[in-house]
């Protein structure tokens, strides 16, 4: 894979997330496309710590993101290239909203409101609504790596996913994950209800199976043992 | 002479205060009258951690400085001279090791470009018997009359040119550091550019005006107001004003309070540059509260704070709003009821910044939770969207339910008279003249088809730096109202004309030639003008439509490589610069903050509510967010509804002209459209759940307004 690959992955990835209207924002913050140096030094350096609200609430304040949900989780997407052409790691990762409050959208409408009608007036209150919302009792961040650097089989598959944090789940895949493709599991698994009603329009399935699209592993990365073990494909 | 009383213990000082008074009745004779007076200033703190600062301070362009260490010391008490000598050396040091750092002070190496002399005034020595053991190191005045002579004795044949005068002072109040301007790339070539005027114009800021600054910056025990518009540095006093209490007394806890939660790092940051102009190190943290109003289980806040010091669990916003359409007041008045008027006492200070947002039940919470009714609070009356009165402090804190008493400010400030208890701030800084009086133009709407809110009396627009030229605010009267130059100062309307100042431009029918105009104006200002991303500012007036704005704005700024800050997405709200990035944002979120260049977008929409006084107030605050350059677009031809006005407002440039309203009518048709307003609401929520509920039958929008259309020809 390569960067117009993965640019082509991420055009999609915001592309099956608006069709889901989950969608706020892409980051205009930062330039650096895909470069993981575009994320500040403090969240990598918090990244593993034990308390989940910290590292959100200081990837939020440092913007270090690349694509904003309507429910304030987010998602990063990053890779490094030992040239133009050989991209050798990739790091995707979905960082779940620690608090639940409503979408802007939904809390006019609790309140009687739409947004055609008062557009950004309430906002302040829509702050307030944030500030004290409770926290969720559990979340699950999950994260994609594949980092040909740190390949180990079969300790350290050199493609696989994280669910949770604070854990050792690494469950290894056979194939190299697109943005888009990352994006889709997420929307399948964390945004449930929604791919389940969306499964009956297909225009949103064309957009949503893209298993073809991921290139599966030579056997050098993926050795016989693995094989013999649990994997996806 | 100049009188700056910075503590209140002043009026506890009688030796300081004969001191002053001798001075005062010799002013003429002695050279003094452009001399200034400090009491308890500058304030520093020595190797061992505590805090000084000389009695009195004297700058003189004729007299250099001198220090005087007053001190009630008696006859019997001669030996404890030697302290105070050592004290009085210890200042004299800080301040000329202060003073030396600056080059353009400095005559060669080791001295400076005027003399720096240090008394001891102790009158109550009667007769001096020297220590053979010690010399005094400063010199010694026991009676009056040697005041008079010593002070003769230091005098110079000339003065200190004006500009070493300003520097001299902008060292020792530490003004130098707390507007910092940013280290622009401009070229020698490049000064006419808006990058090289704004430079200047941030150096120019910084030397504030100083009797401004002091009349707020004395310390009260007791309350405080400070009024001034938009622009005239209530948030930099109220910084300097905790930096300054916090160095004074360590152990004070202090409150600084807002409702807009953007302005936390802005006010952070001033703190901190302020107070380190004294200090070494940063200020406590633990000691300084920075709160918003509110708050809740993510971000503390005032309220949900002092719930919890009270034991009282906080009511959320979703059953506030059920129970009142001012929620916050709601729940303010809620926790004073709960505890029956009484707070435990968490302040020493309180600092309310912003403080027309409030409504009495937050004062009066704060006043409960500070001490000694010690509490400040910044009020601008024309951001106030609902009332542009004169605040009255006595009805803002009586409540009879809980016994308390109104804050009655001339009868309390008998007991201080030079220390203001109730300061206004006539002079504005940030915006230029022409932008600040085009705002109040728009604000007032008077050049609209009717004035849509008026100050009361004449003493009202004096209050707010204007003079009142012709007419005496009487119904009726063609009334000429002018900014003077003098409280409006920045030389930037020299160097720029007013269109050069204010630009408006109407798209043809389009949102996207709006934004492409826009986006490519910013990126002149980049590119041409030598202007940095994070000094531009789009404001949004359009709150309907401000996301998508924001969103096409944002994508056509990364196809040109600009990068951009919609502060609508920062779910905390508390930052609102970022370096490097253009800054996105409504008017309710930008308020407080300012930029050099702001762009207030989508003022089409104007048109159709040309006559609300929400709509003239978030157009006025749009306007003053800007320190220079003020650029005002629409998407279609609506947009020359303001336009005209604007037109109107600068072929009368500086005045004001207009006829002065009934204002009993005024309000009236005020309240009528309200009303108007509430009804037409309620109609398009109505048609919104109609149209909502044919959709889901799979209608057309389109279906239904044709049905509409036909139903209204029958």
């Amino acid at each position: 894979m390569n960067l117009a690959i993965m640019e082509e992955g991420f055009r999609k990835a915001k592309k099956i997330l608006n069709a889901c209207d989950l969608f706020e924002t892409e980051n205009y913050t930062k330039g650096l496309m895909f470069k993981p140096s575009k994320f500040s030094k403090d969240f990598f350096s918090i990244s593993q710590d034990r308390d989940y609200y910290k590292i959100y609430k200081l990837a939020i304040t440092n913007k270090d993101y690349d694509i904003l949900l309507k429910d304030y989780s987010f998602f990063q997407f990053s890779c490094e290239s030992s040239d133009i052409n050989t991209i050798v790691k990739y790091r995707y990762a979905y960082y779940e909203t620690p608090s639940e409050f409503p979408t802007y959208e939904d809390f006019l409408d609790e309140n009687g409101f739409s947004y055609i009608d008062c557009g950004e007036e309430l906002i302040q209150e829509y702050q307030q609504v944030i500030d004290e919302a409770k926290f969720k009792n559990t979340v699950t961040p999950l994260r994609y790596d594949y980092d040909e650097d740190l390949y180990n089989s079969p300790v350290h598959p050199i493609s696989h996913l994280h669910l949770g944090f604070q854990n050792e789940i690494r469950i290894p895949i056979k194939c190299i994950l697109t943005p888009h493709a990352f994006v889709s599991f997420v929307i399948r698994h964390i945004y449930w209800k929604k791919w389940k009603q969306l499964m009956n329009d297909s225009n949103f399935c064309s957009i949503y199976y893209v298993k073809s699209e991921c290139k599966v592993l030579p056997n050098e990365n993926f050795s016989q043992d693995e094989e013999k073990d649990f994997y996806m494909n | 002479m100049e009188k700056f009383i910075l503590s209140q213990s002043f009026y506890d000082d009688q030796i300081s205060q004969d001191l002053v008074r001798v001075l005062d009745l010799n002013e003429q004779s002695l050279n003094l009258s452009n001399a200034i007076i400090y009491y308890n200033f500058p304030i520093f703190r020595n190797i061992d951690e505590e805090i000084q600062y000389p009695s009195l301070m004297l700058v003189s362009p004729r007299h250099g400085i001198s220090i005087f260490q007053c001190d009630n010391i008696l006859d019997r008490d001669q030996n404890k001279l030697k302290y105070i000598d050592e004290k009085t050396s210890q200042i004299y040091n800080y301040l000329v090791s202060k003073l030396r750092t600056n080059k353009n002070l400095r005559k060669d190496r080791n001295n400076l470009l005027f003399g720096v002399n240090t008394f001891i005034y102790a009158p109550n020595i009667l007769t001096y018997q020297p220590d053979v053991n010690t010399t005094l190191e400063n010199e010694l005045i026991t009676q009056d009359s040697r005041i008079i002579t010593k002070i003769n004795d230091i005098q110079n044949e000339s003065d200190i040119s004006e500009q070493i005068l300003n520097e001299i002072l902008a060292v020792l109040e530490g003004s130098k550091g707390i507007i910092k301007s940013k280290d622009r790339n401009i070229s020698e070539g490049n000064s006419d550019k808006k990058g090289g005027i704004l430079t200047l114009l941030e150096q120019e800021v910084a030397n504030f005006d100083r009797r401004q600054k002091y009349a707020a910056l004395t310390q009260l025990e007791g309350p405080q107001r400070i009024r001034g518009l938009a622009g005239s540095g209530k948030t930099i006093i109220l910084a300097m004003k905790v930096a300054l209490l916090h160095l004074r007394n360590p152990e004070a806890i202090i409150l600084y309070t807002f409702w807009t939660k953007s302005l936390y790092t802005y006010v952070k940051k001033l703190i901190t540059r302020f107070y380190r102009q004294h200090d070494d190190i940063d200020p406590n943290w633990e000691k300084i509260h920075i709160l918003h109003a509110w708050g809740g289980t993510s971000i503390k806040g005032v309220y949900s704070q002092t719930c919890h010091q009270n034991n009282i669990l906080p009511i959320q916003y979703q059953e506030a709003k059920g129970k009142s359409d001012t929620p916050f007041d709601f729940v303010c008045q809620n926790l004073l009821a709960k505890k029956n008027g009484i707070l435990e006492k968490v302040y020493d200070y309180v600092l309310i910044d912003e403080a027309q947002d409030f409504k009495p039940s937050f004062y009066q919470l704060c006043r409960q939770i500070v001490r000694k009714d010690c509490i400040v609070w910044g009020y601008d009356e024309l951001q106030n969207i609902l009332d542009v009165k004169i605040q009255s402090t006595i009805n803002t804190f009586k409540n009879e339910k809980y016994g308390y008493q109104g804050i009655d400010l001339p009868k309390l400030q008998e007991q201080h008279p030079q220390i203001d208890n109730d300061v206004v701030l006539e002079k504005c800084y940030r915006s230029p003249r022409e932008i600040l009086v085009l705002a109040h133009a728009i604000g007032f709407g008077i050049y609209n088809t009717q004035i849509i809110q008026m100050l009361e009396n004449k003493e009202h627009w004096t209050d707010l730096g204007y003079e009142v030229i012709q007419g005496n605010c009487k119904e009726g009267e063609h009334i000429i109202i002018l900014r003077p130059e003098k409280n409006s100062p920045l030389t930037i309307s020299k160097r720029q004309k007013p269109e050069e100042l204010i630009r408006y431009y109407a798209a043809t029918n389009s949102m996207d030639d709006e934004v492409k105009w826009i986006c490519d104006s910013i990126q002149n200002d980049i590119a041409c003008e030598k202007l940095e991303p994070e000094d531009i500012l789009v404001v949004c007036i359009d709150d309907k439509y401000a996301r998508k704005y924001f969103h096409k704005i944002s994508n056509y700024l990364m196809s040109i490589g600009i990068k951009s800050n919609n502060v609508l997405q920062d779910i905390y709200a508390t930052e609102f610069f970022i370096k490097g990035c253009i800054t996105l944002s409504t008017v309710y979120r930008a308020k407080g903050n300012e930029a050099a260049v702001v762009y207030v977008i989508g003022v089409d929409t104007v048109a159709s509510e040309k006559d609300s006084r929400i709509v003239r107030n978030k157009l006025f605050t749009a306007f003053t967010r800007t320190k220079a350059w003020l650029v005002i677009t629409g998407a279609n031809e609506n947009s020359n509804v303001l336009f005209q006005e604007i037109q109107k407002a600068l072929t009368n440039m500086p005045n004001i002209e207009f006829i002065y309203p009934n204002i009993e009518q005024m309000n009236v048709f005020q309240r009528d459209l309200a009303g108007a307003n509430i009804l037409k609401a309620s109609v398009r929520a109505k048609a919104y759940e109609l149209i909502n509920e044919a959709e889901k039958q799979g209608i057309s929008t389109e279906d239904i307004l044709n049905l509409i259309r036909a139903e209204g020809k029958k």
